[in-house]
């Protein structure tokens, strides 16, 4: 995971259960810094149901700190997960309130 | 983590093998029995499907066919049927088969699959060449309520177990294989998902509603999930139940709602009510023994510091070594009951056994078991197998008669067999008895006779020429057949059993049966016994034999002139002095003491030089080098470090009634 600068996040690779421990302490490094964290999902090879559990526990987490937390331009590899899984409802990933459109914000 | 999901796989795999075997001798009993159909069906798919999953591909290759075969009886083309029955004993036979080549054992037969997949084909084909729905087969009993195949529209409630994504499941596939049974609206939750800071990133706390619709039943629904549903909640109902059963049904989570906040709780991924056998673990048992081990140090080591402390008079030491003493003890109980387990384990191989060996010798025999549930250790029941098998043979092939002879006896053509577990005191008996033709003392007589074990004129009761059939060698079988008869038998159950520190009753009745009764040990790891010392030795001698202590003075063994019998309230009562028998060195006391032990129905002294104590014994195996030592059956370390050998009183018999070592003993005492 790749930061771009001002809590700008670049996720490419695996999104899955080979790299979830990582990603977890990746994020957490994420909420250490200021400001609004948006991740870009549109770098992202492979998906499965681990990786999409820790963007939600991130989306969680923000929640808990009362911090803005954005995903963007999920690549197909995960919006075709979420989709299966019953996680992509009305084009949004897992949770109405976020309003991430699969072709960004 | 250190988990191979190939190696539990295989575990699983036997399990269900085991479960089979016994579904198909259930089947046997029942043809109409439409569960047991299901049952097998689901046993072979998990195999097949998990065989495949895990590289076994020979095993996944072979099942498919029994499963086609078996899904035909479901959809009730094929019929259930004797042939059927035994394709199936013989397809487990064969997966067991496959598995052993492909964990480096002999290869499979070849030959005997192929002759095994013609009949399973043949069998297949009559379904074609069938009407569905006409013939014996489970389908039209499958008629009830929401098992019917008919277009209709399910509620599914999927709450995965906790470690499904860590064991490789995947739930895309899963549901890609709902769908191949009707339109599905899949719908995600994630409303158990923690924080990150709370989040394992390897377990699962996604769960699903489903709504499928589509002509399909609920057993079809539920093979789909076969591989997931341990420690998974998975709710399916039709959607005119949903709406018929009211407010229970209201509350829980339509498509698209949240489960209310009660059930949530129960059913977190961690577990809880919908866990199922979720809080099952499975331990290999070498794990489990090296457990008991390391308790067992532990105790010896409790009790070496407890003398210690108690040695240096050390108040502060006190109260915590008996606390200690207390966890230790709760830690010793509740480990030991970690290994016991039901005897019922071991008992369903036995029914493949009265069934095989009664089809080979023409008999009709029923074998009925009791009291399945009855606990023993693990490490007895390893070792039970064995000896119970071969007292099994024994009777269908010697005890039960064929059913032209027990007609003509004017009995029921069908003997029967009863397998028994109960306990008695801190014992468990098992018991084997059947109705067959029972012992024939005669023939028992005559043979030990020719043998010259007895002599012609020798006077026994009916118990005493029962117990010569556990002399070595002895059989009076007419002739030796493949089922048993070798007259090598009876005699190994018997050494089986002593060194289980069991023993074993013959019963037996002309013309009405016999029974072989073991009594065995609840466990092998700890017994309570009698500390005592000869010379600068020290033995522990197991309670459970002993019966009394008694003196005996240096004067009366001299005025017994070399006759070993003591005077006990006017039973003259033999005994082994242990000094002689181990070769101990120095002089005896001035007042020796002879422990009494009850040893088959005789009671026996073992003369030593001082009683100790009691002693709650933890029994540490005796190592490779020792293990042919007949006279000890383990060792413990005493509080002072020392070593005492824990005596095996019927091979202490066996080797004083040795007529080699009383030669040996009698030179010794010339040369003296």
């Amino acid at each position: 995971m790749k930061n771009k600068g001002s809590g700008y996040w670049d996720l490419t690779g695996g999104l899955d259960i080979e790299a979830a421990e990582v990603l977890k302490t990746a994020l957490l490094d994420c909420f250490s810094e200021p400001g609004e964290i948006v991740i870009s999902l549109a770098g992202v090879e492979h998906c499965d149901a681990n990786g999409l559990q820790i963007l939600i526990a991130g989306q969680r987490s923000a929640q808990a700190l009362g911090r803005a937390f954005r995903i963007q331009q999920p690549s197909e590899a995960v919006s075709g997960l979420a989709r299966t899984l019953g996680f992509l409802r009305d084009g949004s990933l897992f949770d109405q309130r976020q309003r991430m459109t699969e072709g960004g914000e | 983590m250190d988990f191979n999901p190939a190696e539990t796989f295989i575990q699983e795999a036997e399990d269900l093998l085991a479960e089979i075997e016994t579904c198909a001798l259930q089947l046997q009993e029942d043809f109409s029995s439409t569960e047991t159909i299901h049952q097998l069906f689901r046993a072979f798919h998990t195999i097949k499907g998990s065989g495949s999953m895990f590289g076994f591909d020979a095993v996944a290759s072979f099942t498919h066919h029994v499963e086609t075969l078996l899904d035909q009886v479901r959809e009730g083309q094929v019929p259930v049927s004797e042939e059927l029955c035994s394709i199936i004993m013989e397809s487990g036979d064969q997966i067991k088969a496959l598995f052993k080549a492909s964990q480096g054992g002999a290869p499979a037969d070849a030959a005997a699959q192929a002759k095994l997949l013609a009949r399973v084909h043949t069998l297949s084909a009559t379904a074609s060449a069938g009407t569905p729905g006409q013939s014996s087969g489970p389908k039209g009993a499958a008629s009830g309520g929401e098992t019917r195949a008919s277009s209709s529209t399910w509620n599914i409630r999927f709450c995965p177990d906790p470690l499904m994504l860590s064991r490789g499941c995947n739930p895309e596939l899963l549901f890609r294989d709902l769908k191949r049974l009707g339109e599905c609206v899949i719908e995600g939750h994630t409303d158990r998902v923690p924080a990150l800071d709370g989040l394992q990133p390897e377990h699962c706390y996604l769960w699903w509603t489903i709504r499928l619709q589509g002509e399909t039943d609920s057993n079809k629904i539920r093979e789909v999930f076969m591989f997931v549903e341990d420690g998974a909640q998975l709710d399916i109902e039709p959607e005119a139940a949903l709406a018929l059963t009211g407010a229970a049904v209201a509350e829980k989570p339509a498509a698209g709602g949240k489960a209310p906040e009660s059930e949530a709780r129960t059913q977190t991924p961690s577990g809880g009510a919908g866990a199922g056998n979720a809080g099952t673990v499975k331990v290999p048992a070498a794990r489990l023994d090296r457990l008991v081990n390391l308790v067992g140090e532990l105790v010896m080591n409790h009790s070496r510091l407890a003398t210690a402390a108690a040695r240096f008079s050390t108040p502060e030491l006190a109260g915590p070594v008996e606390e200690i003493e207390r966890l230790v003890s709760e830690l010793r109980d509740d480990v030991l009951q970690i290994r016991m387990m039901p005897i019922g384990s071991i008992f369903g191989r036995f029914r493949r056994l009265v069934h095989d060996l009664s089809q080979q010798l023409g008999k009709e025999i029923n074998l009925v078991t009791e009291g399945e549930e009855t606990e023993l250790d693990k490490s007895i029941l390893d070792r039970l197998g064995e000896p119970l098998v071969h007292l099994l043979r024994n009777s269908i092939d010697h005890g039960i008669e064929s059913p032209a002879d027990r007609e003509a006896k004017g009995k029921s053509r069908k003997g029967t067999i009863r397998l028994v577990a109960t306990h008695r005191g801190s014992d468990v008996v098992v018991s084997i008895a059947d109705d067959g033709k029972g012992l024939d003392t005669a023939a028992i007589r005559a043979k030990a006779v020719s043998r010259q074990i007895i002599t012609a004129d020798a006077a026994l009761s009916d118990k005493e020429i029962f117990n010569l059939i556990l002399l070595p060698g002895f059989s009076t079988a007419q002739s030796i057949t493949s089922v048993s008869g070798r007259g090598v038998g009876m005699d190994v159950v018997k050494r089986q059993i002593d060194a289980l520190r069991g023993s074993l009753t013959i019963t037996s009745e002309a013309g009405r049966g016999s029974c072989m009764a073991l009594t065995l040990p609840l466990t092998l790891a700890i017994i309570d016994g009698l500390l005592v010392e000869c010379g600068h030795d020290q033995y522990i001698i197991p309670m459970a034999v002993v019966t009394e202590n008694v003196e005996l003075p240096l004067t009366d063994r001299e005025r017994n002139n070399g006759r070993n019998l003591v005077a006990v309230r006017g039973e003259q009562i033999p005994y082994i002095d242990l000094r002689k028998i181990f070769a101990i060195q120095g002089a005896a006391p001035s007042i020796s003491k002879i422990v009494l032990v009850r040893h088959e129905d005789q009671r026996i002294g073992l003369v030593v030089d001082r009683v100790m104590d009691t002693h709650q014994t933890v029994i540490q195996a005796l190592g490779p080098f020792f293990r042919n030592i007949e006279v000890v059956s383990g060792s413990t370390v005493m509080g002072d470090g020392r070593v005492a050998l824990i005596l095996d009183v019927a091979g202490v018999v066996r080797l004083a009634d040795n007529p080699r070592h009383r030669r040996s003993q009698g030179q010794a005492a010339e040369a003296a």
